[in-house]
């Protein structure tokens, strides 16, 4: 009878444990949230769901665990500061890689991303996802700018439409100029509905940036990325500051109190004349446009008269937790989501810039690059990445100068003295980079 | 039967004085059935401010090898004493704890007073009154946000439609504090007022007959008989209220981030952005220390002066 209890749970504890090793492996991947859509519309275009297809390929499991941004950064903060192996791969906003990798937030995979690897992909993403000689993380997404303009609103001010030359481009004091000249034709006497101007990420230094980089006034970071003292409060970017300044207060062309997540709908709204926005939006004002809802247009990023053109870069990566415990299986994951061939279906499906050169070809060759609205992509876009594409700063201290400098564009917007900002966060930065030093 | 079963009790009670063993274990019985609460209360309560002090003592310093933390003593408590941003912070803190805890204790005291008899018109407004609680301060937060907005609110509409000009509340650094206050007013008032409704339905009526028999007007009622009978809920709603709104955090979040201009950057959201957003835990770890204490002196303060008459 023993002989029988005893074979039996030797038998049990067996097939216990061979479940175990035959069960599927499994990491979970932190994402930002607007990858749950763009998943969807990726499906829409492509016929087959590039997580399903990885899975079905190696049989590792893919948990998807989506934040909204910005929040997705504090997760990984927390999980990062805990030392979690929670999450196996996670969306790195490129400009923290300095940031992560001094914090040990992200393990070095060189061996993955060799450098005959990297020349698959855009030179300027490839060294942002560096540190120190290291690679650690594969460049997933690009990103660049247009300004969308709403045709109706410029009609019926008698303002002829910005072209989509690159050489051409508005100057901001243009842009300010037709602004004030459409808020005074087409809003009532004391009363603004309808804005000349406006940000998609208004007061994000992913955005803002571009203003003093117009002007020739650097990142506001010091060449070594330790110290911003003379270098946030120059004069050109108190210029810019002071443009901003004015652009809210003085013309008022622009909605205070309206955040970026509300930014878009104003647009789509036909309330506002100008957007400077991400390319990545234009499918769904394409698909407003076909629907009789949006009559828009695209012409490139302005830049201002005494400076040169300046644009918005740079997007995600993709890197992986050095305490994970799947990390071949994360390798292989970012290996996959950054290959020719799902880069190649991401572009085509969301028509969202990717870090990887498949992009340009697909732009070169497919006629649908050839017809407005996408024909912004040769026309604009390609310029813009090889010639105008200004990055954030690298340094170990981003995450803190982005929140600053985020909330210095606030205070100047909401009518704060730019120097007087400029001049205070100079000094907070300051400090909170000294633990780098 | 009621008598037979205390006499039982006292047999019992006897027995148990004349039995020395059991005598300890009466001593012992009431800390056991004690013990799962306190032991809550040390790992939830104390455990955490213990490590929380302990972690404000080192500091992190990042090289080619990674983040390493180094005991430095004070070092942090010093460096904050001399950070500019702190002060403003803790100006913000009592700046908003010294409008908004008069206030909502105030307000709540009134609304009690008044809907205190219970007739059918007081119930329909306690529950009216009671709303408020219903809903998640973050939504409420959110409401309170379109409805102060600058450009497309339902606030600024009434008053141009009155003829007063827009405001820009919560993008202004002059107003963004006083729509703080008014939105944790709002959503705090009816919690306290619950507390003040007990308060006053535990004074005898009988108190307010025979005042009214020799004369007494409802003005002299309400401070000679209602007001020191209310002393201890007074000082119970006064320490909920100071230490709940020194930690306020949601409205703040919600509705300004700390800005305009640091305006209402309150310790609290310090904390988090010290935590959260500049990822530097041991900032955060020792402003909530500093929070800790500060509340410990505001509320002994308020212990010594509301509860002198008692003692």
């Amino acid at each position: 009878m023993k002989k029988i209890l005893l074979l039996t749970i030797i038998v049990c504890m067996l097939l216990i444990f061979t479940g175990i090793v035959l069960a599927a492996e499994e990491i979970t991947f932190v994402q930002s949230g607007y990858m749950t859509t763009q998943r969807e519309i990726f499906v829409e275009n492509n016929g087959y769901d590039y997580i399903e297809r990885f899975e079905e390929e190696t049989g590792i499991k893919v948990n998807l665990s989506p934040y909204p941004y910005p929040n997705v950064l504090e997760v990984i903060e927390v999980q990062m500061k805990a030392k979690s192996s929670q999450m196996d791969v996670y969306m790195v906003n490129s400009p923290l890689t300095a940031s992560y990798a001094v914090r040990g937030y992200l393990e070095p995979i060189d061996d993955i991303f060799p450098p005959e690897e990297q020349a698959r992909f855009f030179p300027a993403v490839v060294e942002m996802a560096k540190w120190n000689g290291k690679v650690y993380n594969i460049p997933f997404e690009n990103s660049s700018q247009f300004m969308f303009y709403n045709k109706d609103l410029f009609e019926k001010a008698g303002i002829p439409f910005p072209p989509m030359d690159v050489n051409q481009r508005w100057t901001w004091e243009k842009v300010v100029e037709a602004s004030q000249k459409i808020q005074e034709t087409l809003n009532k006497e004391g009363e603004t509905k309808i804005w000349g101007l406006i940000f998609q990420q208004v007061n994000r230094p992913y955005q803002m940036l571009a203003l003093p980089q117009s002007l020739e006034a650097g990142s506001g970071v010091s060449p070594d990325g330790l110290h911003v003292e003379g270098y946030l409060n120059n004069e050109g970017w108190i210029k810019a500051m002071t443009w901003w300044y004015n652009v809210n207060n003085i013309w008022k062309i622009n909605p205070k109190g309206v955040g970026p997540t509300e930014t878009s709908q104003l647009f789509e709204s036909g309330n506002v004349a100008m957007f400077i926005c991400i390319n990545g939006e234009i499918s769904l004002f394409e698909k407003l446009r076909e629907e009789g809802r949006l009559n828009y247009g695209i012409a490139p990023h302005p830049y201002f008269k005494d400076g040169k053109p300046a644009t918005p870069t740079s997007g995600w990566h993709l890197g992986i937790n050095p305490y994970s415990k799947h990390k071949e299986a994360a390798k292989k994951f970012i290996k996959y989501l950054t290959s020719d061939k799902i880069m190649a279906d991401w572009f085509k499906g969301t028509k969202r810039l990717t870090g990887n050169r498949v992009m340009n070809e697909i732009i070169a060759n497919s006629p649908e690059y050839k017809n407005f609205p996408f024909d912004a992509y040769e026309k604009i876009i390609t310029y813009e990445l090889a010639f105008t594409a200004a990055p954030r700063p690298t340094t170990p201290a981003f995450l803190e100068w982005d929140a600053s400098v985020e909330k210095a564009f606030s205070d100047v917007q909401n009518g704060e003295d730019p120097k007087t900002v400029l001049d205070k966060y100079s000094s907070i930065i300051e400090k909170m980079a000294e633990k780098y030093q | 039967m009621k008598l037979n079963s205390l006499r039982g009790y006292k047999d019992i009670v006897g027995t148990i004085n004349h039995v020395p063993t059991i005598s300890i274990s009466r001593k012992i019985i009431p800390y056991l059935f004690l013990l799962p609460a306190l032991s809550g209360l040390f790992f939830f309560r104390f455990f955490p401010i213990i490590v929380n002090f302990y972690g404000s003592l080192y500091r992190s310093s990042y090289s080619s090898q990674g983040e390493t933390s180094i005991f430095t003593g004070l070092s942090n408590y010093i460096d904050l004493f001399y950070d500019p941003t702190f002060w403003n912070s803790l100006k913000v803190t009592f700046k908003l704890n010294l409008f908004l805890n008069p206030i909502q204790i105030t307000m709540a005291l009134i609304i009690a007073l008044l809907i205190r008899k219970n007739t059918l018109f007081n119930r329909i407004s306690r529950t009216l009154f009671l709303l408020p609680l219903g809903i998640a301060i973050a939504i409420s937060s959110s409401i309170w946000r379109i409805l102060l907005d600058q450009n497309y609110g339902l606030i600024n509409g009434i008053l141009e439609f009155l003829s007063i000009p827009r405001q820009p509340f919560l993008t202004s650094s002059n107003q963004a504090i006083w729509c703080i206050v008014l939105v944790a007013a709002w959503c705090g008032i009816s919690y306290l007022m619950i507390f003040f409704l007990v308060g006053l339905q535990e004074i005898p009526n009988e108190l307010y007959e025979s005042a009214k028999i020799d004369g007494s007007n409802n003005w002299n009622s309400f401070w000679k008989i209602t007001l020191p009978l209310l002393k201890r809920t007074i000082l119970f709603v006064t320490v909920l209220d100071t230490s709940s709104n020194f930690l306020l955090f949601v409205p703040i979040f919600m509705l300004t981030k700390g800005g305009p201009n640091m305006s209402t950057d309150t310790l609290m959201y310090q904390n988090y952005s010290s935590a959260f957003i500049y990822s530097d835990f041991r900032r955060a770890l020792t402003i909530s220390s500093v929070i800790l204490i500060i509340l410990l002196i505001v509320v002994f303060f308020e212990f010594k002066m509301l509860g002198k008459e008692d003692q």
